[in-house]
């Protein structure tokens, strides 16, 4: 069994791609970091069972559009889900290709990136 | 993970500093930040550091919520007032 313990100052929230196919969000209240004096942050701790996948990003990439709107969280957890047996190497490129797929020739609006992590 | 507010040169500018922030707080001992860094209630939390193996040795980590706690201090005071980072910390342990 894994640990994870983590803190979140406004990033969107994590999500859990466990080894039976659920998915969970993790929220965790916490402001920005570096614009308000004092302010303090809490961490939470989550257990992660072999095989579980975490997956945190920017919103590069869930928030670019096309024609047919954002690429949107929901086609991210499917692309984990689909590859999820892959190594993390892989379904981080698998990702990063699908999103510029998405951009095509328009200009890349925001930085593009994904940390996956897998329990052992 | 981490995203700066804005963005070209000053942004990644700002993103070099953070990375070096939490590298520094990753690795040095938190008696050195004591003094400065952190108010009572703060430290009064508890569980605020934990320890790691890398490469068969223990070392000393600030937890997460401190780090961040301590990061806040320091950009807030270090960095112009609109500028700022979403950010994520995580430290997974394998039990």
């Amino acid at each position: 069994m894994s640990e994870l313990k983590y803190c979140n100052a406004g990033h969107l929230p994590l999500i859990m791609l466990r080894a039976d196919g659920k998915v969970f969000h993790f929220e965790t209240p916490g402001t920005v970091v570096g614009l308000f004096d004092g302010a303090t942050y809490d961490e939470s701790t989550i257990a992660m069972q072999p095989d579980d996948i975490f997956a945190v990003f920017s919103d590069g990439v869930t928030e670019p559009e096309n024609e047919s709107g954002e690429f949107g969280e929901e086609r991210l957890i499917e692309l984990i889900q689909e590859h999820r047996n892959e190594p993390l190497s892989r379904i981080g490129d698998v990702i990063t290709s699908a999103v510029a797929d998405w951009i095509g020739d328009a200009e890349q609006p925001d930085d593009v990136t994904v940390v996956l992590a897998r329990a052992r | 993970m981490g995203d700066i507010s804005g963005k070209g040169v000053s942004a990644a500018l700002l993103m070099a500093t953070v990375h070096a922030f939490v590298r520094a707080y990753s690795l040095e001992p938190d008696v050195m930040l004591t003094p400065v860094a952190l108010g009572a209630e703060a430290f009064s939390k508890g569980d605020r550091r934990m320890y790691y193996r890398g490469d068969g040795t223990m070392q000393l980590q600030l937890a997460p919520g401190m780090l961040m706690t301590t990061l806040n201090y320091q950009l807030f005071r270090s960095t112009p007032l609109e500028k700022y980072a979403t950010m994520f910390l995580a430290a997974m342990t394998r039990r």
